[in-house]
């Protein structure tokens, strides 16, 4: 039985002739204890994803369960319910720990949200979430302007920890730091996945960081899921050409190799018929034109029993597993 | 936490105001039968002594008409103020409150009634409600109401927007609550601010209004009503257009100035929190110009750059900063040199330096910066210019912030052969195609009539390297190309001035906060710390040879996609240190485990190791040679 | 690509005749909104009752009341807006009459704002740019925050004080030759002048720290091509917008300004008529200043989304 289950979620964004549907029938799932990361570039619809998740974002369609229970377009008590067990991390500290409440009242409002707490009870609570994240109590009464950017993640964490979920939804929760201090964010997520057995989502544009946390990643591209599979699997032998591109990127190997044809991205508004990655993709159409299945029928990821899936027609044929 | 404090000519206008007040709480008890005094034997004099501004065609004083109306004219202000606040706010929280098509609706509709001027409005509504006091009031406080709606509809959907809105309700605490405690507190202080400020403006209105005989109708009288009186007289007794005259005056300026001041007040409070580090700065001798340090590693005479001792300063109130000090280096022909360090390293002032791109109030120091061995200091202005265009082309951080959003691609592109060497326009054109055309810009042709945002990321930054290139410079120089972009659009640019490097021999200074980016694209590597450079080193021997601890520290750091899963990331503990805050000694020591009394105390110079291999460190790390016992006392 | 600017362009057509309606709506709406009949009231109560009865039928007063407000559109397109109450005069003919003289008044005012204001504002940003000359700054915002302190009405009593009592060498009143324009003109457009700097100046600052200014300045380009072309367009969007609400402003100005030279236009006649209830006049010159200002920005809107395409994209 997995915690948290996402099931075929949509979500539309913008309205007018500039609406999309960002996330477009997303399936994930989440053990108790597991730790899942969705990777992505900007645009592909992660960030969307993670909000509709929490229920900050109005969902089009699909399931959101926790524990078989669904939570898609909960209201009042149901919503207040889902956001308690899974919470939601955010990229930027200084803009998600408001600038006028100590750290003390930030976590002390989230721990005595829906509950009878006093006075000292609270505040023990508070010093309590800040041990947990490695910070000393005495910062429960200095405003975050006074912080650095990874004490203040870190503040940000122990809010998040305060409600005691079942389940956190970090949404780049280092790209806003320091490379100094990245580490010590991910350590401790890492280690509190590892003592309290919190389920992890990690949402990153970050190979690296993903790889560091989670044992399964599924690759977003575009509003889908082009590829999921076990973290060492994913790493070792990609299906999808642009979960290929992403590694390449990520280790920028082949900086001077001859370039291959080159498309134009593909307009998240007007996306392409067929396969959402073609327009840009080294396998496709762009330098086989025999390969119009490409143009023709959409790929979507089966939902078969395996463990690594890809939603491209062209696999190659020494990685299937 | 410190106030800021007010100015002297604040401080003047907050005593005016607290004199207005007193004006209108006693004006009335204490002048008011002398106002009402009937003199037929004075009527319509002119300023003296007994009547400072006259008397009017009914003899009563001026002076006291003016003092008594304080009263009424600061009563109506505040009421039309406080009426059309209401209103305003009423107004500018429904289209957060109502539901999004409904909230669209009463947008549109306060945008419709701001179109309109306030005086007609105030006029119409006046004209209904009828010619006197209340139809003023209520015609000017209808009139007040849009953009108090508009400013409060802003901020309103500003703080529901913000993430730490978001995150509260996250939390799931009650609506109230969320309303109470993160919306409120942080929308309040700019309505209140702007409520005071209407006052001021209402007040000025209101006697407008009275002035043309369409606000208060007599027997009272505001200072609108006696200037309206005066202005009739004006040839005969000019004094009697004067009094109340001033009296407007000086109450409009009261309230602006106080306004400005909470203003300045307000926004010292909001920004404070962001910079805490201590700003006052202290004096920093910077005689590090003066430093002997060893010659740049590769200063072959065919040296593209050449750069010895560069130091750049910023003048400020408190004392002088030094954010690049006495920084050396050379870049040699179709070479590609990184720069790596953390945001305030002085990585980026070093570029703009360079590139002779520093504005007032900061300064360059150097003892040599020169370009294909000529230095740019001794140039005369038109050359300087003309061997900048010709030989170095700068890149920078984001893309769409780099190219002016409002002029098409081909004016950008083509605008320097156009200008520097002579072509025309359609000569341009052409060149800004092949530009584009050889970095691979898909449909070049076509790109040349659109604008910077119909561009996706990549293709902006290529236009951007496109741009600098088509004066076909031999140094590019790359401030942070990728940093803004996607990682596989990052590969894509990089490879772009990879073969721009190749093809045409051109050399590349690519500088970012990113080492794992620096080494697997530049032959060389300089570390930058704290404004200096405190290394220096063959890329591809950086986890070889690394020998400063910050470097070792920044490789350690970087989560990388083979590093070890078992061993948790290194963090580098600490701050780098504040511009007024940078140590005597190494300015790496308060982080660094290896650090002595002696790195506190002396400042380590940057010593060649071997060859290619610098490094400004008393306790070197994994390195067998010798450590330089040359040092030096800032 | 024509096709979002044709599509904004639509758009803020629609939202200019929507505009105009309401306006037409809120004008008409006078007559309805009065207390007690609005001819008894304007007559006085010792008018006789078949004069008012006569008044009311040529005014429809007595039919229902979305007939009335059909009868009133439908005068409008004609071109007729209704008879004075006062004089008996129709009142087309009163605005032909007046009009030509308010508007050359805005008019003048306007081009002289834009004239003096942006080149003011920006030479003075350019100039006190990175804290530089501190002495033109200050006295700049004191100056500017002196003027915008004083209400255009005190403005002209002070002028009035000076050149035309004092010194004498302005007329006073009427429209006679150029000399009567210069008061009332400068009257009129310093408030506009020093808000229309302020905010240039504090628009250009903000330009020259783009990242696009110094990319420009990398390219070495010569001043003049650095401000004309790459720093203007992009301050324009703030001062056009600004100048269409000022112009707002500018016509109120013109109301009172007129009043204190006797200016024979609409505004002293829109304020005669108020206190005369005589409705019909008020409102068609309220109808007409409200159209000319709708107008401006609806123009100045379409040539921002000439000027400068982002704004077709913060639209939607």
């Amino acid at each position: 039985m997995n915690i948290l289950s996402v099931r075929d979620l949509r979500v539309r964004v913008g309205s007018g002739h500039a609406a999309m549907t960002a996330v477009d029938g997303v399936t994930l799932d989440l053990p108790p204890g597991g730790a899942l990361g969705l990777v992505g570039e900007s645009g592909s619809g992660k960030s969307t994803c993670a909000r509709a998740i929490v229920g900050l974002t109005p969902t089009a369609g699909g399931q959101v369960l926790l524990d078989g229970r669904d939570y898609a377009g909960a209201r009042g008590r149901h919503l207040r319910e889902l956001r308690r067990r899974v919470q939601l991390v955010f990229q930027d500290p200084r803009a998600s720990l408001n600038p006028r409440m100590t750290v003390g009242e930030a976590i002390g409002e989230a721990a005595a949200a829906g509950r009878r707490l006093s006075r000292q009870a609270r505040a023990a609570e508070v010093a309590r979430l800040l041990e947990q994240v490695a910070l000393d109590p005495a910062h429960a009464q200095v405003r975050p302007g006074a912080l650095s950017g990874g004490q203040r993640q870190r503040v940000a964490l122990a809010r998040a920890l305060a409600t005691r979920p079942d389940v956190i939804v970090a949404d780049e929760v280092t790209a806003a730091l320091d490379v100094s201090v990245q580490g010590s964010v991910l350590n401790l997520l890492r280690r509190l996945r590892a003592e309290t057995g919190l389920g992890l989502l990690v949402i990153s544009h970050d190979l690296a960081v993903v790889r560091y946390l989670c044992t399964e990643i599924a690759v977003m591209q575009l509003g889908r899921i082009v590829e999921r599979a076990p973290t060492p699997m994913l790493l070792a032998a990609p299906q999808h050409p642009y979960t290929r591109a992403l590694i390449e990127a990520a280790t920028l190997t082949g900086l001077d190799g001859e370039q291959v044809a080159e498309g134009e991205p593909p307009d998240p508004l007007h996306p392409p018929s067929g396969c959402r990655y073609r327009t840009i993709c080294p396998v496709g159409p762009l330098v086989d034109e025999s390969r119009r299945i490409c143009v023709e029928l959409d790929p979507a990821a089966g939902v078969d029993g395996r463990r690594h899936r890809a939603a491209c027609h062209f696999v190659p044929a020494e990685t299937v597993v | 936490m410190e106030r800021k404090r007010l100015s002297p000519a604040h401080v003047a206008v907050l005593a005016v105001f607290g004199l207005l007040l007193a004006l209108a709480l006693v004006g009335p008890i204490v002048w008011g039968d002398r106002a009402e005094a009937v003199d037929l034997e004075a009527l319509g004099e002119g300023a003296s002594w007994a009547h400072p501004f006259g008397t009017d065609d009914l003899g009563r004083d001026m002076f006291a008409r003016v003092l008594v109306a304080t009263r009424l004219s600061l009563v109506l202000a505040l009421l039309t103020a406080g009426l059309g606040c209401g209103l305003g706010l009423l107004l500018g929280l429904l289209p957060t409150m109502l539901g999004s098509h409904l909230g669209k609706l009463a947008g549109s509709a306060i945008g419709l009634l701001l179109a309109l001027p306030g005086l007609l409005l105030a006029l119409l509504v006046a004209t209904i409600v009828g010619v006197g006091a209340t139809g003023a009031v209520v015609g000017l406080a209808v009139a007040i109401a849009p953009a108090f709606a508009r400013l409060t509809q802003t901020l309103a959907a500003q703080v529901a927007d913000s993430e730490y809105v978001a995150a509260a309700r996250m939390t799931g605490i009650s609506l109230p609550r969320l309303m109470a405690r993160h919306v409120l507190p942080n929308i309040a202080p700019a309505l209140v601010l702007q409520a005071a400020m209407t006052i001021g403006g209402a007040l000025l209105a209101l006697s407008a209004l009275s002035f043309l005989g369409l606000g208060v109708q007599e027997p009272q009288y505001d200072w609108g009503a006696l200037l309206n009186a005066g202005l009739d007289r004006i040839y005969v007794t000019p004094a009697a257009a004067l009094g109340p005259g001033i009296a407007i005056i000086i109450a409009g300026i009261a309230f602006n100035v106080t306004g400005d001041a909470f203003a300045g007040a307000l926004a010292g409070e909001t920004i404070r929190p962001a910079r805490r580090s201590g700003r006052g700065r202290s004096r920093s001798a910077a005689a590090s110009s003066a430093v002997p340090a060893n010659g740049p590693s590769t200063a072959g005479s065919d040296a593209v750059l050449q750069v010895d001792g560069l130091s750049v300063a910023f003048e400020g109130d408190g004392g002088t900063l030094t954010p690049v000090r006495d920084v050396s280096f050379s870049v040699g022909a179709g070479e590609r040199v990184g720069i790596v360090g953390e945001s305030g390293s002085g990585k980026s002032l070093t570029a703009l330096a360079i590139a002779d791109l520093i504005e007032p109030p900061g300064t360059v120091q150097a003892k040599r910066l020169a370009l294909h061995g000529r230095d740019l200091r001794e140039l005369p202005e038109r050359e300087r210019r003309r061997l900048l265009v010709t030989s170095l082309a700068m890149v920078f951080q984001d893309p769409l912030s780099s190219l002016n959003p409002v002029l098409r691609i081909e004016r950008q592109v083509g605008e320097a052969a156009e200008v520097h060497l002579g072509a025309t326009r359609r000569q341009a054109r052409v060149r800004a195609v092949e530009q584009l055309r050889e970095l691979r810009i898909p449909g070049a042709a076509r790109r040349m009539g659109q604008h910077p945002h119909e561009l996706s990321g990549g293709m902006r930054q290529r236009v951007t390297i496109a741009m600098g290139l088509t004066t076909r410079p031999s140094l590019i120089v790359a401030d942070e190309p990728t940093t803004a972009l996607d990682v596989t659009v990052q590969r894509q640019v990089l490879r772009v001035l990879r073969r721009v490097n190749a093809e045409h021999g051109t050399a590349v200074v690519l500088i970012s906060h990113d080492i794992s980016v620096i080494s697997a694209f530049c032959e060389r590597v300089l570390v930058m710390y704290a404004g200096r450079v405190v290394e220096e080193l063959a890329a591809d021997r950086m986890h070889a040879d690394a020998a400063h601890p910050y470097t070792r520290a920044l490789l350690a750091a970087t989560p990388a996609l083979d590093a070890d899963l078992d061993r948790p990331l290194a963090t580098i503990p600490g701050r780098q240190p504040a511009l007024d805050a940078v140590p005597d000694g190494c300015p790496f020591a308060p982080r660094c485990v290896h650090a002595s009394d002696r790195c506190r105390e002396r400042l380590p110079l940057l010593e060649t190791l071997g060859e290619g291999r610098r490094v400004a460190c008393w306790h070197p790390q994994g390195t067998a040679l010798p450590v330089p016992e040359q040092e030096m006392k800032r | 690509m024509r096709h979002p600017w044709l599509r904004f362009a639509l758009r803020r057509t629609a939202g200019f005749a929507v505009s105009l309606a309401v306006l037409v709506t809120i004008t008409f709406l006078i007559t309805q909104l009065v207390p007690g009949d609005p001819v008894r009231a304007s007559l006085g109560p010792t008018a006789p009752a078949s004069l008012v009865q006569e008044r009311r039928a040529a005014l429809h007063l007595d039919e229902p009341v979305l007939q009335q407000y059909r009868y009133y559109v439908e005068g409008l397109v004609r071109g007729d807006f209704g008879r004075s109450f006062t004089s008996g005069q129709p009142v087309a003919e009163v605005i032909a009459d007046r009009f030509p003289m308010t508007l050359r008044l805005a008019l003048v005012a306007f081009v002289v704002t834009l004239l003096v204001a942006v080149p003011l504002g920006m030479a003075i940003a350019v100039l006190t740019r990175g804290g530089r000359r501190p002495g033109i700054e200050k006295s700049f915002s004191l100056t500017t925050g002196f003027v915008v302190s004083v209400p255009e009405y005190l403005m002209a009593t002070a002028l009035v004080a000076l050149f035309a009592v004092t010194l004498d060498w302005l007329p006073v009143t009427g429209s006679s030759d150029w000399t009567a324009y210069v008061l009332p003109l400068v009257a009129i457009s310093a408030v506009p002048i020093a808000v229309l700097a302020r905010i240039t100046r504090v628009e250009t600052l903000k330009v020259l720290d783009q990242e696009y200014m110094r990319v420009a300045r990398s390219k070495r380009l010569p001043r003049r091509l650095l401000y004309v072309r790459h720093a203007l367009p992009n301050t324009l969007t703030a001062t056009l917008t600004v100048g269409g609400m000022l112009l707002a402003g500018l016509v109120a100005g013109t109301v009172i300004v007129e009043n204190i030279f006797s200016w024979p236009g609409l505004g002293t006649a829109i304020v005669e008529a108020i206190p005369q209830k005589n409705y019909p006049l008020v409102q068609a010159i309220a109808l007409l200043l409200g159209t000319i200002v709708l107008l401006v920005n609806f123009v100045v809107d379409m040539l921002l989304a000439r000027l400068d395409p982002r704004s077709l994209i913060r639209e939607s």
